[in-house]
């Protein structure tokens, strides 16, 4: 009995460890399996009042919330819409916290207006940012082209494109974009030279670079294929099937190149070739 | 048998690197039934010793035995009544709640916990406190609830840490008063204490420390071989003492 | 043991109560609460998730102010002023003592959680009534309620690191500062480390990495009782996912308790 008093907190200690070990475990290994799915902490509060809070630790903040987009968004596949709704108000909370800050509209318009499906979203953090980086013509060119690619609202696009084109060293094809945009044209062939001329932005990063130039090559495909399946047309009258015909009857040397896994829309009944 | 047992006692207080030896081979005993004085100027160690006697510190090497029982080995302060020097409490609590908690853990039953309260706050005239939260009380209010808690459970050993510190003239004499009534009713004292009368008056042995040593265990009339009165005796064992350690 | 265990922490939830800085802390959440209901009105976004959001967030709050002002220095006085002699120098074990302490602090703040969680759910409901707030879909009371039970677990957890760090350390101040970065390494602990996995940063073989993740063992992961975003969004939560966390929680406040008592044994007083 006395050794079992003097032993007794040696036992009660290792019961709790033993416990610990086994519901940590547990804990960590359901964790690994959501990824970082849990781990995108952005609080609710609206975007005034945080910067109210956030007092003179602002700046911080904003890289914080940024580095969390970034890392939520670098590793998770699916994400909801709901889950991008909260993503957005990371982006709105961030602007709020430091509107000069680059990377929050970059990620916005890389994030939003292509990931998300929510271009509105991210023309609205853009235009803020543009009236706040008065020098920069960057936000303006990407609200720009969310307006014409997203949207189909050409003469909002030209506008922009317009306005922006006015700010000092801003490129001349701006100018240029404004005033195609004002006719409507085809939307590929605008769209790729848009995103080519992004491609010459220095201040991009390698992924940056990568997705860009693939999104120039699928529109590029999408472009050939559209010609393709309109020749195949004139030719038998109906739209292929599928577009594997398109090379069996030598439409086509071989279907173009497309750098994503995802494969392309085709709707045989209109011959609509689509890509997300 | 010994109530209390001291047995070689050393205690060095350690800081950063440098060791304070405090007690230094202190042995004495304080037999049942009898009212012991335990005396010293400040710094003496007095209070180390008695910490040391309630195990709230160990020992460098010793042994402290309280009736019969090893301190730190065996359990002892179902046995004791103890007072310390500044008996600090919690505010909110009144003097009632503060001796219920007192003797609920002294294993007192339900029942009997409230008559002896009342009964151990009349005899230290806190019959009109006991409602009161202790933040109202004064310093003497403070001193005699202490040694309300200690008597609450009738232990059979007081440990009492200057017991009239902080008391009116008509607070020591109630103090003393309890003291000789435990005493009479055959209960042990152990109390340290600066005022020299109160200990020729009350206690039958005492022990003098200086400088962690003891230089003086027995009677309490023997010191008078040393002076005419007690005070006289003692700061002339004192000065004595002092003086082998200059020589 | 348990008839000695009681009294301790009777009176330490007695003394606690008896405080006026405990209804300090109370009445300035229930001012946070009106401020909330304010606040929502102010603004027309997503007014449901602010409401939900910032009343848990003031029980938390609240319950913090609790564990770093009010619990550290009580017990620090205890050892300070010695209040701690009357308790040891009965028949009162220094285990006894400190599960003791730990239940009556425990209780304070179990109560608190109460009365600002009801304040909450009040300033939440009123919110719906005055300023024709729209719940979240899958909002549910119940998940409402889990997830002040979950934060002040939570609390728990803090108070149980706080008693650690009071018995390690001398001063009342480097115990709030140890039990201060502790929470927000508790906090945040999962989110950089996921942050640096994914960015991809650091290779998972670092000795960043591993530090992390021996970290993660030894300090507690405080975010997994966070459920508020998911609450204040309506988020999709299966409830039973929460008995691992809970089984954690309660053994992480036992293992700190244990060596709590294992330093005071050592220490002297």
């Amino acid at each position: 009995m006395v050794i079992f008093k003097k032993n007794a907190l040696f036992l009660v200690f290792s019961l709790f460890l033993s416990l610990f070990i086994f519901s940590n475990g547990m804990i960590k290994e359901k964790r690994k399996i959501l990824g970082a799915s849990y781990s995108i902490d952005i609080p609710s509060t609206p975007p005034n009042v945080i910067k109210l809070l956030a007092g003179e630790f602002s700046g911080i903040i904003a890289d914080y919330l940024l580095l969390q987009i970034g890392s939520y968004i670098g590793s998770n596949s699916e994400i909801s819409q709901d889950q991008w709704k909260i993503i957005h108000l990371g982006f709105e909370q961030a602007f709020e916290l430091d509107p000069y800050f680059q990377q929050t509209y970059f990620q916005a318009q890389a994030f939003l207006a292509w990931d998300a499906n929510m271009p509105e979203s991210a023309i609205r953090i853009l235009e803020a940012a543009g009236r706040k980086r008065t020098w920069d013509w960057r936000p303006g060119y990407y609200a720009g082209f969310d307006y014409y690619y997203f949207l189909n609202d050409f003469n909002t696009a030209s506008d922009i494109y317009l306005k922006t084109a006015k700010i000092k060293n801003a490129p001349v094809l701006l100018a240029l974009l404004g005033s195609r945009f004002a006719i409507k044209d085809k939307r590929t062939e605008a769209s790729i030279a848009v995103l080519k001329l992004m491609l010459k932005d220095n201040d991009l990063n390698k992924n940056d670079k990568k997705e860009i130039s693939d999104r120039i090559t699928i529109l590029k495909s999408i472009e050939v294929l559209d010609k393709a399946i309109q020749q195949f047309k004139k030719i038998f009258l109906v739209y292929p099937s599928t577009l594997d015909e398109l090379v069996y009857y030598q439409i086509l040397k071989q279907l173009p190149e497309n750098p994503y896994s995802k494969k392309y829309t085709y709707n045989p009944d209109t011959g609509e070739i689509k890509f997300d | 048998m010994a109530a209390i047992l001291f047995q070689n006692i050393y205690k060095t207080f350690r800081s950063g690197f440098k060791s304070y030896p405090v007690l230094h081979d202190i042995s004495f005993e304080v037999k049942k039934g009898e009212i012991y004085g335990f005396l010293g100027p400040n710094g003496a160690g007095k209070s180390t010793s008695i910490k040391l006697l309630l195990n709230f510190i160990q020992p460098g090497s010793g042994r402290i035995y309280i009736d019969n029982l090893l301190v730190g080995r065996d359990g002892f302060q179902h046995l004791i009544g103890y007072l310390p020097e500044t008996p600090c409490f919690y505010e909110n609590l009144t003097g009632i709640e503060t001796l219920v908690f007192a003797g609920k853990t002294s294993g007192m039953g339900k029942k009997e916990i409230i008559p002896a309260a009342k009964k151990v706050l009349h005899r230290l005239n806190l019959d009109h406190a006991g409602d009161k939260l202790i933040k109202a009380y004064s310093k003497g209010m403070k001193q005699r609830l202490g040694i309300a808690m200690a008597l609450i459970h009738d232990p059979r050993i007081f440990i009492l840490d200057e017991p009239m510190s902080g008391l009116d003239p008509m607070g020591r004499k109630l103090i003393s008063d309890v003291i000789l009534e435990l005493k009479q009713r055959g209960k042990t004292v152990f109390f340290s204490s600066h005022i020299l009368s109160d200990i020729e008056k009350l206690c039958d042995r005492i022990g003098i420390l200086n400088k962690g040593k003891l230089l003086y265990t027995g009677p309490t009339k023997d010191i008078l071989e040393f002076g005419p009165d007690v005070e006289t005796a003692f700061v002339r064992l004192i000065e004595k003492d002092e003086g082998s350690h200059d020589t | 043991m348990i008839h000695k265990i009681f009294p301790v922490a009777h009176i330490t939830f007695i003394d606690c109560l008896r405080n006026k800085a405990l209804y300090g802390i109370l009445f300035m959440g229930i001012v946070l609460f009106g401020i909330n209901i304010i606040f929502t009105g102010m603004f027309s976004w997503d007014l449901s998730k602010v409401a939900v959001d910032m009343g848990l967030s003031t029980v938390s709050f609240a319950g913090l102010i609790l564990i770093f002002f009010f619990s550290i220095q009580m017990m620090s006085n205890d050892m300070d002023k010695k209040t701690i002699y009357l308790i040891l120098s009965r028949p009162v074990s220094k285990s006894e003592y400190i599960v003791g302490k730990f239940i009556g602090l425990s209780l304070v703040i179990l109560i608190s959680s109460l009365v600002l969680g009801v304040c909450a759910a009040f300033s939440v409901w009123l919110s719906t009534m005055t300023i024709n707030l729209q719940l979240a879909e899958a909002f549910s009371w119940k998940l409402f309620s889990l997830s002040i039970t979950l934060q002040t677990l939570s609390l728990l957890i803090l108070l149980s690191l706080a008693f650690l760090w009071v018995m390690v350390s001398s001063h009342s101040f480097t115990a709030f500062l140890l039990t201060l970065m502790t929470y927000f390494v508790g906090q945040n602990m999962e989110n950089v480390k996921n942050i640096i996995l994914s960015t991809k940063l650091m290779s998972p073989d670092s000795i960043s990495i591993k530090a992390i993740n021996f970290a993660s063992w030894i300090l507690p992961n405080l975010s997994v009782f966070n459920i508020k975003t998911i609450i204040a969004h309506g988020l999709p939560f299966d409830a039973s996912s929460m008995a691992a966390p809970v089984v954690y929680g309660i053994s992480y406040i036992g293992i700190c308790l244990c060596l709590s008592i294992l330093v005071f044994k050592k220490r002297e007083i």
